[in-house]
């Protein structure tokens, strides 16, 4: 089945094309929304969300674009203010005073494997998770994030240099010990 | 140099996770869940169609029927002289009056009008100037009831010593009323010519009254003689009793009971479950995923307070418009958690032989806890006046406002998670309220129930819950000079 006679049977409400539309998109969209949040178990409240909203809201998915890419952006906004709502984020979400001080190098190498790097940026205090996300990720720019987050251009721009330098020094940490075990198992 | 925004955008792209199971099974939940809401949204709208409907149409038959009840009270109007004329036509009334002679029943049966005495003429036919001075009476209905706007009339008979029938005074001979706003002129004179009215039976000469009878001020001409032609208009003005309701400010207190509820009207409906895992046990038994439920909400006592501005629409007698300020105190009990009863099978070899045994396990936990809001709204409503006599009122209308301080837990999406509800409730809301209204004096009463059309909870994983409620109140009419300031 293709992703227009999907589209057309989830616009239906039929519930056999709304499951196979969630079994496409699922892991990936899963995926995108444990990066924005600290636990499986919110990211599947968030992906849950994110479906619901997909499967009310299709009838305004134009086909312009990738079905694909309409979601993740769905669910990039439910995970924002699933963050927003929730307490245990939201005191994460003060952009102004959360400390983090780094020491930027940025000599690391492809060497961590994809799932712990996804874990460190899970590290992140939420706001400086959140702005790396859209940034560092999903490609958005400072202004569209700064509109998005309800934050100013400047703050959005320090809030991402500050994020990449903690997770460039993360990075370089880890790869040191993984070298150390390495020539001690030697 | 390492391309580090490179590398994480590429490493990111590719990265998923599976989800479990159950995760595809709430969202057809909550699909279900909405598609149920949808239809009930459109009941919603239903709602109020109905009622501002089924308003327009009883308005109408209740104006259709005022038209034929049209009560009428008589203006008193002295006159004080006759010309020698006017006596002698008197005279002539009198012959009129013996050749038409009309039974109480045809006039009580032809239309719901009251009984007419005949209109003071100077005096008793031929008395002239030496008439003695008139007894009073007061004008009564049908039913034998002083009438609100009865007047004193002259009964001459009473003189005479001529015995009326009971306390009901009723006219010997037709009086026909004739619309003559309406230019019915030629019918008037046609009527008023002694020859032609004789001619007239009174059943004929009913129906003028009710062709007449356009239900706003009408005027009279009392046919009994030619010198009724003398009477103008002006003395026998016409006029509907009920008026427009007079402009107030209301004084409102109520208490009543509230709760919330995912939809319905129905004061106890469950509330969607959302899944969540109790612990697996590896004993045995039937085991399993345990649905987290948010038991419905008991009733709760709610307490309120408002202040109201009444007022007729224009110069309508039935409709008039409501707008205040209410705040309210609600009180709730609500149990939440994750509650399961299951049987555990557990089985011993111990003494030479295997014996079993069933435990009944209750698993996960639950809250009953109490709370309380306090909100405040905006009212504004439409009032449709039932009966004649404006005690009566049937009141539509919607409010908005929002909730001032709240205090009660609700349960965060996982089943460790209970949270104050000031982090989860909305602050804004919107609802419809209908009730009935009595208030004969300054003093009334009035039953209403609400419904909140917009959802209290804000919480993602939570099913949708409104606010409703039934609510007596007092309504006190507050003296117009505490607002004319």
């Amino acid at each position: 089945m293709d992703e227009k006679e999907l589209i057309k049977l989830c616009r239906k409400d039929d519930r056999t094309g709304q499951k196979a539309m969630y079994k496409l998109f699922a892991s990936e969209m899963l995926g995108v929304c444990y990066r924005y949040t600290k636990s499986l178990d919110d990211a599947e409240d968030v992906l849950q969300e994110g479906f619901v909203k997909v499967f009310t809201q299709l009838g305004q998915f134009k086909g312009d674009g990738a079905l694909g890419a309409w979601i993740r952006r769905i669910m990039v906004t439910t995970a924002i203010s699933y963050l927003r709502k929730h307490n245990r984020y939201r005191n994460q979400m003060d952009f102004e005073h959360q400390p983090l001080h780094v020491v930027v190098d940025e000599t690391a190498t492809d060497y961590l494997q994809t799932r712990e790097l996804m874990d460190l940026i899970r590290k992140l205090p939420s706001g400086y998770q959140t702005v790396f996300n859209l940034v560092g990720i999903e490609g958005y720019d400072h202004s569209e994030v700064a509109i998005m987050l309800g934050i100013s251009v400047q703050t959005s721009r320090s809030q991402y240099s500050r994020a990449r330098s903690q997770l460039v020094n993360w990075v370089k940490e880890g790869e040191e010990y993984t070298k150390k075990t390495a020539v001690n198992d030697n | 140099m390492y391309d580090f925004d490179r590398h994480i955008k590429k490493r990111a792209g590719k990265y998923g996770v599976e989800p479990r199971e159950q995760v595809w099974d709430r969202i057809e939940q909550e699909l279900d869940a909405k598609k149920t809401k949808r239809r009930g949204i459109w009941l919603w709208w239903l709602l109020p169609i109905l009622l501002v409907g089924g308003s327009v149409a009883t308005y109408n038959y209740v104006q259709r029927n005022n038209v034929h009840e049209a009560t009428v009270a008589y203006e008193e109007h002295p006159i004080n002289t006759t010309t020698p004329k006017e006596t002698q036509e008197k005279n002539s009334t009198a012959d009129l009056s013996s050749t038409t002679p009309v039974a109480t029943e045809s006039l009580s049966a032809q239309a719901p009008l009251q009984h007419f005495e005949k209109q003071p003429i100077n005096g008793k036919t031929g008395a002239g100037e030496n008439a003695e001075p008139p007894v009073k009476k007061e004008l009564k209905d049908i039913s034998g009831e002083k009438t609100k706007n009865s007047i004193a009339t002259t009964d001459y008979h009473a003189q005479d010593g001529i015995k009326m029938g009971g306390e009901n005074l009723v006219p010997e001979k037709p009086i026909v009323l004739l619309d003559t706003l309406s230019g019915n002129i030629a019918r008037q004179n046609e009527l008023t010519d002694p020859d032609v009215a004789e001619k007239i039976s009174p059943e004929e000469a009913m129906a003028n009254v009710a062709l007449a009878d356009t239900g706003a001020h009408i005027s009279s001409v009392a046919l009994q003689s030619d010198s009724l032609n003398a009477l103008s208009e002006k003395a026998f003005s016409l006029k509907p009793i009920n008026k427009p309701s007079k402009a107030a400010w209301n004084f409102v207190v109520g208490a009543g009971l509230h709760n919330m509820t995912t939809s319905g009207f129905g004061l106890e409906k469950s509330m969607a479950d959302y899944n969540n895992n109790i612990p697996q046990n590896s004993t045995g038994g039937s085991f399993g995923n345990a649905s987290t439920q948010l038991v419905p909400t008991k009733p709760g006592a709610g307490f309120m307070l408002g202040i109201e501005r009444s007022q007729a629409f224009g110069q309508s007698k039935r409709w008039s418009w409501m707008a205040g300020l209410h705040y309210q105190y609600q009180t709730m009990q609500i149990t939440t958690g994750t509650r399961v009863d299951s049987t555990i099978a557990v089985r011993t070899d111990a003494g030479g032989g295997t014996k079993s045994a069933s435990y009944y396990y209750r698993g996960g936990n639950s809250v009953e806890q109490t709370g309380s809001q306090h909100r405040a709204h905006i009212i504004a409503a439409v009032q449709l006046y039932i009966g004649k006599k404006q005690k009566w009122s049937w009141q539509n209308g919607f409010y908005g406002g929002v909730v001032l301080a709240n205090d009660y837990l609700l349960p965060q999406s996982s089943v460790t998670g209970w949270v104050p509800s000031k982090e989860l409730v909305k602050t804004g809301y919107f609802g419809i309220e209908t009730g009935i209204k009595f208030q004969p004096g300054k003093i009334g009463a009035g039953l209403f129930a609400q419904y909140n059309l917009t959802s209290t909870v804000n919480a993602s994983s939570l099913p949708k819950q409104y606010w409703r409620g039934v609510e007596l109140r007092i309504i006190y009419k507050l003296p117009s000079s505490s607002y004319k300031k």
